[in-house]
């Protein structure tokens, strides 16, 4: 039991797709202009990621090795498809806020790399585990980098405004902000974990 | 399995086909949700550019090679509430921007609403902000009753007074062509005029056709109109020259010289800024629902200097403003009579 | 007047830069920009395959997916395109050019992942561009691409001499870099 949920501990941490693996910035710059945005999408792709995962685990003795990849990025690209429908038709605002971002989630290296690393090697519960340990940081990276960004490029977190005045360096929500951002998290990220 | 050509086909093949059936079925159970929402949407964007209304009856047309839609706003009683009118534009720095404007029954503006735009972020996307200066030039106003540039709403740069955002000529010209193209839209549906003689306001011919359908709005006298476009300095008493109100003032021949005073009233001297004291000074004729217009903004609306606007903040009334025209000399001295 | 192809160009190349304006590409921006000679080679790949990408997909998009109702299927069949299209390119510069093909490495295949190629794709669409000025507009980006690669590239190059705190080496000071860059393309703004 310990070794399942260290599964997801190690997503979460020792493997923190953002800031270790330095996987998904895409999404991870792009998505984050508010917390909401930056969660939701985090959420997505931790769908996509579970779903992919299992499948992939299910079928990986069928396929054979050469045509691997494009058979995983059907499967990924499937579950991307449903998940932006679904979102479509029960969370329009958030599926118009992310945009492009979420057809992107296909070719997110997060889901294709741990379908490789993980899943083609793994059981299907083993793999459902990861996804959700590696969504989940997935998940928390973005809900920061859109915390940071929303407060001091918008003074409001989640929707609500903190009041602290509504002129606020507009660079944060824009794209010179979303770099600093992230980057200064990976660094306290890193002291964090001890580097 | 082994990687023989018969496998990987084989097996490609059944991924895609197994992946497809399963999209496709997901498909059919979101399409009523998805289609809902849209609706919802649809009524939500109608009820954001219209007064209060209960039935609404849509007409497709075509001006100027672009689809417009019309939505004839009828309330309780049957009585027009307002016209919608969803156009596009192709000219968007960004792609195509679809907007939706609300006109009341005189042919007043009552709100614009971009409903969708992929422009700069921070700059042309003010547009799709609640209070941007674009809406701000425009609203309260009958379009025929503006500065019109061969029979078509403009920006200043192109001789008409519909202040552009900062940074983002391109995208105000798309956002004005939007607009001219439900304009002129509604003036078919309201008023009879001639859909085909839409020309995309650059093309001379246009001109002609513009007075009439100027004239179709029944208050202003298209052969008058033109001259009595004022000076913004003669309307607003000199300090800046904010023109909103001036073109605002420099309507009607037939109620005369009044709707200059009317003007410089609502401006009061020191400042200029006046887009929606333009409104409130206009047309004695159609008088009361002017001052409804602006009335029902509830704050006092003022023409700020239109820098970098946040995408989601709610807009709070601001302490102090600048007056609408970016360059003008005493733009300090006007700041200063404000604060 | 259709919106003017200079505006198209300007507008993808500078003022919304793919990389440092819309956010697609940039795994390949940090991790292949440290040396000049590959982040050419690579903002070459990159054109060549987006160009053709954005032709067919505009096709399929026109004539398949459209006619038949189909167009949720578009994330499916753009990234099969485009998996397709890198294979295609692997194989012609292994014939063509082997030197670049072994300096690109594990980054030729990447470019399928590459999302701005998927993105180009998809936002032409979005902005209902016709096919010409679809072209125009993907070829632009990815020149834009290729420009802030090589830019960046210029610039870790001399990093690499510095010294940088231990917390930041890596990827952080490349994200610090990297946003002062974006800053620096943010002063395109009122370029048209």
């Amino acid at each position: 039991m310990m070794d399942k949920f260290r599964i997801v501990l190690d997503g979460i941490v020792r493997n923190n797709p953002t800031f270790v693996l330095v996987l998904g910035m895409c999404p991870t710059l792009g998505t984050t202009t508010s917390a909401v945005n930056g969660m939701g999408m985090g959420l997505a792709t931790m769908a996509v990621l579970i779903l992919s995962n299992v499948v992939i685990s299910l079928i990986k003795n069928v396929i054979p090795d050469k045509v691997r990849i494009p058979a995983f990025i059907v499967v990924i690209a499937s579950f991307v498809t449903v998940i932006q429908m679904l979102m479509q038709a029960y969370v329009p605002a958030l599926y118009e806020a992310l945009g492009v971002f979420i057809p992107l989630i296909v070719v997110n290296c997060i889901i294709l790399g741990r379908a490789e690393a993980f899943a083609s090697k793994n059981g299907p519960l083993d793999s459902a585990l990861d996804g959700v340990g590696v969504g989940l940081g997935f998940t928390a990276a973005l809900t920061a980098v859109g915390i940071v960004r929303e407060v001091l490029g918008s003074g409001a977190v989640f929707g609500m405004s903190l009041g602290i005045g509504d002129r606020m360096p507009l660079a944060f929500v824009l794209a010179p902000g979303a770099f600093f951002v992230l980057g200064y998290l990976m660094v306290l990220f890193n002291k964090i974990v001890g580097k | 399995m082994k990687s023989t050509l018969l496998n990987m086909t084989a097996v490609l093949f059944a991924v895609t086909l197994v992946a497809s059936a399963g999209v496709g079925a997901v498909h059919l159970i979101t399409e009523e949700p998805i289609a809902r929402a849209r609706a919802a949407a649809e009524v939500e964007a109608l009820e954001r550019v219209l007064p209060p209304f209960e039935h609404t009856v849509s007409q497709e047309l075509v001006i100027g090679d672009l689809p417009v839609t019309v939505y004839t706003a009828t309330d309780g009683e049957g009585r027009i509430a307002g016209y919608a009118v969803k156009s596009e534009t192709r000219r968007g720095f960004g792609g195509v921007i679809r907007m939706m404007t609300g006109f009341g029954p005189d042919g007043r503006v009552l709100n614009v609403n971009v409903l969708e735009q992929t422009e700069t972020p921070g700059l042309g996307t003010a547009m799709a902000e609640e209070d941007n200066v674009l809406l701000r030039c425009v609203q309260g106003r009958r379009p025929a009753e503006m500065q019109l540039v061969d029979g078509a709403v403009a920006v200043r740069k192109d001789g008409g007074d519909v202040d552009a955002l900062t940074a983002a000529t391109i995208s105000s010209r798309a956002w004005c062509d939007a607009l001219n193209r439900a304009w002129r839209a509604y003036e078919v549906v309201a008023n009879g005029a001639d859909a085909a003689t839409f020309a995309g306001g650059t093309d001379a011919s246009s001109g002609a056709t513009s007075t009439s359908s100027a004239g179709g709005a029944a208050e202003t006298d298209a052969a008058s109109g033109a001259t009595s476009q004022a000076d913004a300095s003669d309307a607003s008493s000199g300090a800046t020259s904010t023109s909103c109100a001036g073109g605002a003032a420099g309507t009607d021949a037939a109620s005369g010289a009044t709707s200059q005073a009317a003007a410089s009233d609502a401006s009061s001297g020191a400042t200029s800024t006046s887009c929606a004291g333009g409104a409130a000074g206009t047309d004695a004729a159609s008088g009361a629902t002017s001052q409804a217009d602006t009335a029902k903004h509830g704050r006092t609306p003022r023409c700020e200097r239109s820098g970098p606007t946040k995408r989601r903040a709610p807009r709070t009334p601001r302490q102090g403003s600048a007056p609408c025209e970016e360059d003008t000399a005493d733009h300090s001295a006007a700041n200063e009579a404000t604060r | 007047m259709e919106l003017s192809y200079f505006a198209i160009v300007i507008g993808a190349v500078f003022v919304n830069n793919v990389v440092l304006a819309q956010f697609l590409g940039i795994c390949p921006f940090l991790g292949v920009s440290s040396k000049v000679e590959t982040s050419l080679g690579m903002g070459a790949a990159v054109t060549f395959v987006m160009a053709i990408a954005s032709v067919v997909a505009w096709l399929l998009q026109t004539y398949l997916l459209v006619p038949f109702g189909i167009e949720y299927m578009q994330t499916i069949v753009f990234i099969l395109v485009i998996a397709a299209l890198v294979q295609m390119v692997e194989i012609i510069l292994k014939k063509v050019s082997p030197a670049l093909y072994q300096a690109l490495g594990i980054f030729l295949p990447l470019i399928t992942t590459n999302c701005a190629v998927l993105g180009v794709a998809i936002l032409m669409i979005q902005k209902e561009f016709s096919l010409l000025q679809g072209v125009v507009y993907s070829v632009s980006s990815a020149l834009g691409f290729a420009l802030a690669l090589v830019l960046f590239a210029g610039i870790r190059e001399r990093l690499d001499f510095e010294e940088v705190p231990a917390a930041f080496r890596g990827v952080p000071i490349a994200l610090v870099t990297a946003g002062i860059l974006a800053m620096a393309f943010m002063g395109f703004s009122g370029l048209v």
